[in-house]
């Protein structure tokens, strides 16, 4: 199967995605940020009866607060956060909770809480997974320094990183105006763990690569990196399938607050082994074919895939 | 070959006979050095606020009061200052409104406060009126508040605490672990360990644990020794009387000057701590008494909010008799007296060394240009020992500023034996040393007499973590469940172990035998990455469960990259045991080299998160490099000789169990390919 044959449109499509996910993020608000985020209310409830936490979670997303959190405090009292409440809401839920959990013997006055989580968290976690990506860089080059061109190996690597990067944020914009999906602190921490895993999978790909390239050092790189992914394409759909099933259990059997911080990485996942194969390793072929600078050269990807085909 | 699998085989066993045997136990406590390892969470692992819990706790910001004053006649703010100061209010800050008319702010006053000030106050002058305000903390001072709590929570160790402004003037915090709490009773009488045992079975406390008996009681006479330094016959007679009035009846009192001790029987049963109080309070310095003890017991209960603590402590009372002092710890308490405790120090020249004067030069002038030295101009602070009576004391270190008040104070003091710096912590006076010799390396140290070597180590965080703009007061303390919902995370573990099973299940029906040696593998990985978060010992958070999520995927990764390897040499037509061999060696490199890459990123995550006060960060930098590390250990141990074991059984003659596919002929023996 001609895989590298076809790079330019892989470039095509993910450039596509990342260009939706880019007017998202441009589009204001670029996230429905989460309570973990923007200030929200807190209270009190405490109800006649010994309650469960899942059931008051439930009774709280029927009337629309889905993302609220809800923790035990003693057995009949819960502590609500939710988003910014406005005047009436609170009947609503307390309503619903009467209705659907037991009769409700108490509320706390409401009181806003300011955000969990710092904006400057996200920043912080930016600026720690650039300066990794730099380590990265600087590693990848080192390993592979016995075949030509190992520069390229690290650039690649951090290029599928920031691709797929981009991606789940993209992503993540999108469903957020689309079905409300919202980002919190969870999100952040899954996209630590999709960079990790997106660094992985791209260098054993390179590995597979370095191994037929410097069997035959003739060989033609597109040649060699075709053969590498068809020689590893088991591998591949063998560790992402397992992995991918693993998480599907999660989210569709799990509990419904680990649901979005499982999405990220099932997400992840997919565009990390996608972008090993169908980003890293073409852009390594790109480099060699001298189209890196013509694709810059005319900002048209159409010349590309006349070019692949 | 196979002697070497079995040293092998015999490493593995050691280590995950280990691992099992750190998880068995809730408690590891070796002895001798101080390492204990303990946690509620199963398998005694440590769990994070987000997956168990802990403690929820509100505090309220006691407003600043706000004194204001219309002299008759116009006073100087520096004279109403020093007076103030004299009289013993040290955190106060005047302003003159022209006229007569001042302000007078300060952290806290009470009604009866409030009267003794104005006679203070008109001690100066006629007072033509006074009215006390108060004023709401601003949303600049709480968020300073959350500031200096999340950096002393940091550097106490607690791991992703959840720190929030709660309306205007509260602050709400979860602190995860709500462990068992230690409570030391002393009982006035003897008490029966069984009895106590007993007594709170009765009471509910059923998993109580009793872990220290005594001291057991000295002796049963009522005879208490009062120790006093200058005792003199007029001052005796005065205790005497002082005593009787606010303790009861003395039924006799001998003093011995040389020993400088007083024996005192009281005719009723009395506390030791009131005695203590009422030396106190007749103006003695440094009294000890010694008197019967009882016993003293240790009692490890249920984390329970202070409504329960306070409730047994009736309780016990009512059935063994008075309590003398009855003291929390463990648990989340020193955390509790970390945030809750306002912290601030304050240095200030006295130019008179008797211990009840108060003549202060003026406290904003300690700096010849006169800068204020508080804990604000620290840079460092630590717990350590007194050099010479190895009393528990914080040093610190100034920063630059700080050094330089510290000198400019030191050097105009410098051998005058008449002034000395006195050292405030929260107003209260700890220590006053004269200064024989000019300071200017800019460190020092403070002591005070009711410092332990727990609340040094508490008061060093907070010195060095800053002091809280307001004060705060604990409102409300409750157990809290997880973040997460204690229920949606025990359905997701049982979805988690769903998907294992069929990871596991996948693996054995697509690799067989090497699925077999996967599914081992991975187990032996599961219990080795847990032993290691215990030995750590790793919080695990949300955080932490992502990086593990993640090291499993890598885990799984390493084990089918071998099996793909292998798959290809036995295509190839190689043996069993030399596509084995062959196999891992080629899928070593990059199991090496993609495991390398997140060690880097570990270190790097880790390092930044570390510098930016990131606790996920660290959190998941932390376990995803164990998490990566066992993952490579089982890779090269249990994975590798588990193969080559198998490869020398019987089972190498059917190579097709160890692999997707049928191979296309008979294949062994073929070798001449090795390379």
């Amino acid at each position: 199967m001609d895989i590298v044959g076809k790079r330019g449109w892989y470039f095509l499509v993910s450039g596509l995605v990342i260009l939706i996910g880019i007017v998202s993020l441009a589009i204001p608000p670029a996230f429905n940020l989460g309570i973990d985020f923007t200030s929200g209310s807190a209270f009190e409830v405490n109800f006649s009866d010994n309650v469960d936490e899942e059931t008051v979670r439930q009774a709280i997303a029927e009337v629309g607060y889905e993302d609220a959190g809800v923790q035990m405090l003693g057995v009949d009292t819960v502590f609500i956060r939710t988003k910014e409440l406005n005047e009436g809401d609170l009947g609503l839920i307390e309503d619903s909770l009467a209705r659907n959990v037991s009769p409700v013997q108490q509320i706390s006055k409401v009181d806003t809480v300011s955000p969990i989580v710092a904006e400057e968290t996200v920043r912080n976690a930016i600026i720690a997974v650039l300066a990794a990506a730099v380590g990265i860089l600087i590693f990848i080059t080192w390993a592979f320094r016995h075949i030509p061109g190992s520069f390229r190996y690290g650039v690649s690597a951090v290029m599928a990183l920031s691709h797929d990067m981009l991606i789940v944020i993209g992503i993540f914009s999108i469903l957020g105006k689309i079905i409300d999906v919202e980002v919190n602190a969870m999100f952040v921490i899954g996209l630590l763990a999709v960079a990790g895993y997106s660094v992985n999978d791209s260098i054993v790909i390179f590995d597979r690569i370095r191994d037929n390239v410097s069997r035959d050092i003739d060989r033609p790189l597109s040649e060699s990196v075709n053969i590498s992914i068809m020689e590893s394409m088991g591998r591949s759909l063998g560790t992402s399938l397992t992995t991918f099933f693993a998480l599907l259990a999660l989210i569709l059997l799990g509990g419904s607050t680990l649901r979005d911080f499982l999405l990220v990485l099932l997400i992840g996942l997919a565009v990390g082994t996608y972008s090993s194969i169908f980003i890293a390793s073409q852009f390594l072929v790109m480099w060699e074919h001298g189209e890196i600078g013509k694709a810059f050269r005319f900002l048209r990807l159409r010349s590309l895939i006349n070019r692949g085909n | 070959m196979r002697r070497r699998n079995l040293r092998a085989f015999a490493f593995i066993t050691i280590v995950v006979a280990l691992s099992v045997l750190i998880l068995s136990f809730q408690k590891i406590d070796l002895p001798g050095e101080s390492f204990d390892r303990e946690a509620t969470g199963p398998l005694g692992l440590s769990l994070g606020l987000d997956l168990s819990g802990g403690t929820h706790l509100v505090y309220s910001a006691e407003a600043p009061v706000i004194v204001d004053i219309s002299f008759e006649s116009i006073t100087a703010v520096n004279d109403i200052k020093l007076h103030l100061i004299a009289n013993g209010y040290l955190n106060v800050a005047v302003d003159d409104y022209g006229e007569g008319r001042v302000s007078i702010r300060m952290t806290e006053l009470s009604p009866q406060g409030e009267q003794q000030l104005r006679s203070i106050l008109e001690e100066i002058d006629v007072i033509e009126d006074f009215s006390v305000r108060r004023e709401n903390p601003t949303s600049e001072q709480m968020e300073g508040v959350v500031d200096v709590i999340e950096r002393r929570i940091n550097a106490f160790g607690v791991s992703e605490p959840l720190i929030q402004t709660f309306g205007e003037d509260r602050v709400l915090v979860q602190i995860p672990g709500a462990e068992n709490v230690n409570i030391d009773a002393i009982f006035r009488e003897q008490v029966q360990e069984a009895a106590v045992v007993d007594f709170l079975d009765q009471l509910g406390f059923g998993d109580a644990e009793i872990l220290v008996i005594g001291p057991k009681a000295l002796s049963i006479s009522d005879t208490y020794t009062i120790g006093e330094s200058e005792l003199t016959s007029g001052k005796v007679v005065q205790l005497r009387s002082h005593l009787q009035e606010s303790i009861g009846t003395v039924a006799s009192f001998e003093s011995d000057y040389e020993t400088g001790e007083i024996e005192a029987v009281f005719e009723d049963q009395i506390y030791v701590s009131d005695l203590v109080d009422a030396i106190r309070e007749f103006g003695l310095n440094d009294p000890y008494v010694l008197g019967p003890i009882g016993t003293e017991i240790r009692m490890r209960v249920e984390p329970s909010v202070i409504d329960v603590r306070e409730a047994l402590r009736v309780q016990l009372k009512e059935a063994f008799g008075p309590i003398d002092s009855y003291e929390i710890s463990g648990g989340v308490e020193e955390a509790k007296s970390l945030i809750g405790q306002t912290a601030s120090l304050k240095f200030m020249e006295r130019s008179c060394l008797n211990d009840t004067c108060s003549e202060f030069v003026d406290k904003d002038t300690v700096g010849d240009k006169g800068e204020q030295l508080t804990g604000g101009n620290l840079e460092q602070a630590f717990a350590d020992t007194h050099p010479t009576t190895a009393a528990p004391i914080v040093r610190f270190v100034f920063d630059g500023p700080g050094t330089r008040i510290f000198r400019e104070l030191t050097s105009r003091i410098e051998g005058d034996s008449t002034k000395c710096v006195a050292t405030f912590l929260d107003d209260v006076e700890l220590i006053c040393p004269v200064v024989n010799q000019r300071i200017i390396s800019g460190d020092g140290f403070v002591e005070g007499p009711d410092f332990t070597y727990d609340s040094v180590r508490t008061l060093a965080i907070q010195l060095e973590a800053g002091s809280l703009p307001v004060a705060l007061e604990l409102i409300r303390e409750s157990t809290v469940g997880a973040v997460l919902g204690d229920a949606s995370l025990r359905a997701s573990l049982r979805a988690g172990i769903v998907g294992l099973i069929l990871v596991a299940l996948f693996m054995l029906a697509y690799y067989r035998m090497s699925g077999l040696v996967a599914a081992l593998s991975l187990t032996v990985y599961a219990v080795i990455v847990l032993a290691a978060f215990k030995m750590f010992p790793v919080t695990l958070t949300l955080s932490g469960l992502a990086a593990l999520v993640i090291s499993i995927g890598m885990a799984v990764d390493a084990n089918i990259l071998i099996f793909e390897r292998i798959k290809e040499e036995l295509r190839m037509g190689r043996s069993l045991r030399s596509a084995i061999e062959i196999g891992f060696r080629r899928a070593w490199n990059a199991i090496r080299d993609s495991n390398v890459s997140t060690f880097i990123t570990c270190g790097i995550l880790f390092y930044f998160g570390r510098e930016l006060a990131e606790p996920r960060i660290i959190g998941f930098s932390l376990t995803l490099f164990v998490g990566v590390a066992v993952s490579m250990f089982t890779a090269i141990t249990v994975s590798k000789n588990l193969l080559q074991f198998l490869a020398i059984t019987p089972l190498k003659n059917k190579p097709n169990l160890f692999t997707p596919e049928r191979l296309a002929g008979p294949s062994d023996g073929v070798e001449s390919e090795r390379q």
